[in-house]
């Protein structure tokens, strides 16, 4: 095959000659098989390169090849294998189809939990209170007690904190703070002022237990959440909340996801 | 492993093992059904195609002496993909001659594309023989790049040096091609 030939087969395949250019190429090729060879090969070729066309073959071709494969399509055997294969593409459809529902039905459950729960958000104050209680728990706070403490201030402040005399709590407490040293009491004097709506102070006091060295430290933050929650700070709450879900090991780090998703 | 894997595929497929076809459509169907869904089919069209591609791979095997060469995966998803592009392209051609209804039987169907399947690989063995620069140039050429952004990416002086390269480039597969006794039984 030379250029010229080359030239004048894809001119011929492309459909870029003229009519009488095409007569006279089909006259060749007519006399001269190995032309016609070679343009078939050119057309097989340029078919194979464009992703986008397929040739089909003859049926008249390799009749032998065809005959093997078709007897063996009709076979019993064939037929069974055929059978599974459609067999487990009905049971891929069924799995897929339940998987599917089973996300699809969670997924309208989460958006249904977050409205509920931005509806409850956004209806501030007395419903900010209602997610505020929904959050707090007393149980969270760090048990102080438990180590047998026979300390009179200690005791006292407990007895007052849970008899809600936060007041009489908060004096306690400072003055047993007087002459020792344990952050986790900031955390209940915390507590008591919030209950009486002293934030400034509650947030200031839950900053001491914050920057000191307590292992319960990330509970902090997870207060002061709370505490704007109670003030319906969003700017800040989301700050604090944010600064929660930065470290998994945090305190109540789940609950700061599910919170941030409401106020987002 | 790979080859391991592929042999217990194989042995599922013909004893019918329902766990191993399972195993098999998990791990495979949703590559082409994104393909299919791509290139304007449906899940309907991308299943057809599936279950055609694994029983003619069981009617190769059986009928035709042969092997996978590449993993099993790969195999499947080329396969699925050319009779794709071979239902497209009927697709395309049932438009345009709308009065034209086919009449195909189910195991001409099959043998034919086994076949052209058959000539597809031949011609995708000699084209991996080419030299490097010739597979890069006949893969642009094809894509339709133009013979001016071909002569600047492989440095040729001109658009006639770019269209000679391709002659040759093309004349070599030919040869290729021709030389092998194969595809006399496959053209």
């Amino acid at each position: 095959m030379d250029e010229d030939i080359y030239k004048k087969i894809e001119a011929y395949l492309g459909g870029d000659m003229t009519s009488e250019e095409q007569k006279q190429f089909d006259l060749m090729m007519s006399e001269d098989i190995e032309l016609q060879k070679e343009v078939k090969l050119v057309n097989e070729i340029n078919h194979h390169l464009n992703k986008e066309s397929w040739l089909s073959l003859k049926e008249t071709k390799n009749k032998q090849a065809r005959n093997d494969i078709e007897d063996y399509i009709k076979s019993n055997e064939a037929n069974e294998i055929k059978s599974s294969i459609s067999a487990a593409g009905k049971r891929y459809k069924k799995s897929q189809y339940w998987s599917r529902r089973r996300s699809l039905i969670a997924s309208i459950a989460g958006v249904f939990v977050i409205v509920l729960l931005s509806t409850v958000f956004f209806n501030q104050n007395s419903s900010t209170t209602k997610l505020y209680s929904k959050y707090y728990t007393e149980n969270d706070l760090p048990s102080i007690v438990k180590r047998g403490s026979q300390n009179e201030f200690l005791n006292n402040g407990i007895t007052a904190f849970k008899a809600k005399r936060y007041e009489k709590a908060v004096t306690f407490f400072e003055d047993y703070l007087k002459e020792n040293s344990d952050p986790l009491i900031y955390s209940y004097i915390g507590i008591s002022y919030l209950e009486l709506d002293k934030t400034k102070e509650a947030l200031s006091s839950f900053d001491k237990l914050l920057y000191s060295d307590s292992l319960d430290k990330s509970k902090a933050l997870w207060y002061k959440s709370l505490i704007y929650l109670k003030m319906n700070d969003k700017i800040e709450l989301k700050k604090t909340l944010s600064n929660i879900v930065s470290d998994s090991t945090n305190f109540n780090y789940n609950k700061a996801k599910e919170l941030l998703l409401v106020v987002d | 492993m790979q080859k391991l894997a592929s042999k217990n595929y194989l042995e599922g497929l013909l004893s019918g093992d329902q766990s191993v076809i399972d195993e098999i459509y998990k791990k495979n169907f949703q590559p082409v059904l994104s393909f299919v869904r791509k290139n304007n089919g449906s899940y309907q069209d991308a299943e057809e195609v599936f279950q055609d591609a694994l029983f003619q791979l069981i009617v190769r095997l059986k009928v035709r002496k042969f092997e996978i060469k590449s993993t099993f995966e790969g195999y499947l998803f080329t396969v699925c993909k050319n009779l794709w592009r071979k239902e497209l392209n009927k697709r395309k051609k049932r438009v345009r001659n709308t009065d034209v209804i086919e009449l195909v039987i189910e195991e001409n169907k099959h043998s034919s594309f086994i076949l052209e399947q058959e000539r597809w690989e031949l011609f995708e063995e000699k084209i991996n023989q080419l030299s490097d620069i010739c597979m890069k140039l006949l893969k642009d050429y094809f894509n339709k790049v133009s013979y001016d952004v071909i002569v600047e990416k492989f440095n040729y002086s001109s658009e006639n040096v770019a269209f000679q390269q391709v002659f040759k480039c093309k004349k070599r597969l030919a040869e290729l091609i021709k030389r092998d006794s194969k595809y006399q039984d496959l053209s």
